[in-house]
């Protein structure tokens, strides 16, 4: 744990007492973006142990260009809202103990993994319609937190009204991208200018939590029990945050018939949220998505370049993932053929 | 050369990955480490064999494309201020990375920053077309539909320092 200057056993009796000990501490494999370690402890002896969570960036930086200190403002910000994420505990600076600023939470008991979600066979077809549902039920809270009262948008950046929010969010990207100061990408150009030129309006401005679905909420019995990852929330459009949903607003289908879809998944939502998203809206923010994969794959190029430190999935999402976002950009500009689902789907992969 | 080649060495350690460090492994953050080792290791294999000539082939495309980017923005000069300034800018870049003498020896990084300047110099140009393309045939157009198969061309190139490393290996984490 580098982000610490002394051992964590230390650290938590420096933060916690005498009797604090320290049992386990594990990383979560799956990390892009920022570490983060699942921390078992004793707060005495005889105590039980207890788990909390820590976030930090990697040595090289975040992957994604918003700070630190924005995540550990939304979990502490979104406590005090019906949005299931896990408690923030403290904010950890102190140049003594962090080499690296970090924070930690409380852990939820639960996993990102479901199990059968990805088996074929037709008997766990209900699972995945029942998963999607209760994914976007909880979009559907966190589209509802009242925003301006929680003075969100005095961290993110807030359009000014619902027809410019499409073309905010494209600029958004945009000045993300300059701040990184890399490369040249000619393509990130064109399709930022493409986007702007099609920005859809918004049904209602909205706390979006940006990237999130499959691998990014913690599932505890068939429901979601904590929403995690908030480094990409804005404020925006709803469709921002369904076409972002990795891996439970697809297809369904059985012996040739459609059981569930996006429009299925787009009425659902409108029933529980009271927001009509457009499948326009959806087919635009997911162009965006290849916009967004070109810029922080190219800070994770920065950040491995940068820094002999750099995690290995940096210097991966520097490769393969900047190379996929191109070829879904050059697709939708028809420069380039398109790219097979399949090949988008492999990059959510996890080893077993 | 050396040998074995670096190519072979790379192989070797791969190979050894696979079969003798991968299956000792037993916890889900070592063994999805080394699956992006894996994937790295047959993408640094690809670039060794091939980076080189991709770059040079992509200067060799650049530079033309620069001069009819510059030729165009000359003619529009007068009277445009932008197209003056994005003009100088390109002469830059074409001036900044003038060919070295044919028998002089580049390495990989060398050629990467020619690229990189040229880049820069169609970045600034494809931002100027796009604020005024009407979508006629004009001159405006043409340096447009120069620069969208330069675009695709490159991405071809980089296509094969990457399918061929990652695509059906499995979990990438």
């Amino acid at each position: 744990m580098n982000m610490l200057e002394k051992p964590l056993a230390a650290y938590l009796i420096h933060k916690l007492g005498g009797g604090a000990a320290l049992v386990n501490a594990t990383r979560f494999p799956r990390g892009s973006s920022r570490e983060t370690w699942f921390i078992e402890y004793r707060e005495s002896a005889a105590g039980p142990v207890k788990k909390m969570v820590l976030r930090s960036d990697m040595p090289s930086g975040s992957t994604i260009p918003s700070s630190l200190a924005q995540e550990y403002f939304m979990y502490e910000r979104l406590g005090h809202t019906a949005v299931p994420v896990a408690r923030a505990l403290w904010w950890e600076d102190d140049p003594t103990w962090a080499s690296r600023p970090f924070f930690t939470r409380e852990h939820i008991e639960g996993s990102w993994n479901i199990p059968h979600y990805h088996d074929p066979d037709p008997a766990y077809d209900n699972l995945r319609i029942e998963v999607s549902k209760e994914h976007l039920r909880k979009l559907a809270i966190v589209h509802q937190v009242d925003w301006r009262a929680l003075g969100l948008d005095k961290r993110l950046p807030a359009p000014r009204n619902e027809a410019e929010a499409g073309r905010v969010y494209v600029e958004q990207v945009e000045e993300q991208m300059r701040g990184l100061h890399g490369q040249p990408i000619p393509l990130f150009v064109a399709g930022a200018h493409w986007l702007k030129s099609q920005a859809p309006g918004a049904p209602r401005l909205v706390l979006c939590k940006g990237t999130n679905g499959i691998g990014e909420e913690i599932f505890r019995d068939g429901t979601i029990v904590a929403m995690s990852d908030w480094e990409e929330a804005a404020i925006g459009d709803p469709a921002a945050d369904i076409a972002f949903a990795q891996e439970v607003v697809g297809d369904v289908v059985r012996d040739g018939k459609k059981l569930w879809g996006l429009s299925d998944a787009l009425n659902y939502y409108h029933s529980v949220s009271g927001i009509r998203v457009t499948e326009e809206s959806i087919a635009f923010y997911r162009k965006v998505q290849s916009l967004k994969m070109m810029m922080y794959s190219e800070s994770a190029a920065e950040g491995t370049h940068s820094t002999p430190d750099a995690s290995i999935r940096q210097a991966w999402t520097g490769t393969e993932v900047a190379y996929v976002g191109k070829r879904i950009m050059a697709a939708a500009l028809g420069i380039s053929p398109p790219l097979p689902p399949e090949r988008f789907g492999e990059l959510n992969k996890s080893i077993g | 050369m050396l040998r074995p080649t670096s190519i072979d060495v790379l192989r070797c350690i791969g190979r050894t990955l696979d079969t003798m460090i991968v299956p000792a492994l037993n916890g889900v953050a070592e063994r999805s480490a080394a699956a992006t080792i894996g994937h790295l290791l047959r993408h640094v294999t690809l670039r060794i064999e091939h980076e080189g000539r991709i770059l040079h082939d992509e200067i060799v495309m650049l530079r033309p494309l620069l001069a009819q980017a510059r030729d165009y923005l000359q003619a529009r000069g007068a009277g445009d201020p932008e197209a003056t300034r994005v003009g100088a800018s390109v002469e830059r870049a074409l001036s900044a990375t003038a060919p070295t003498s044919s028998g002089e020896y580049r390495d990989v990084g060398s050629l990467a920053d020619e690229v990189w300047a040229l880049r820069q110099g169609v970045t600034d140009a494809l931002q100027y077309v796009l604020a005024r393309k009407s979508g006629g045939a004009d001159a405006t157009a043409k340096l447009h539909d120069a620069i969208e198969t330069y675009m695709a061309w490159q991405l071809e190139r980089e296509s094969e320092l990457i399918d061929p490393a990652f695509e059906g290996f499995g979990p990438r984490r």
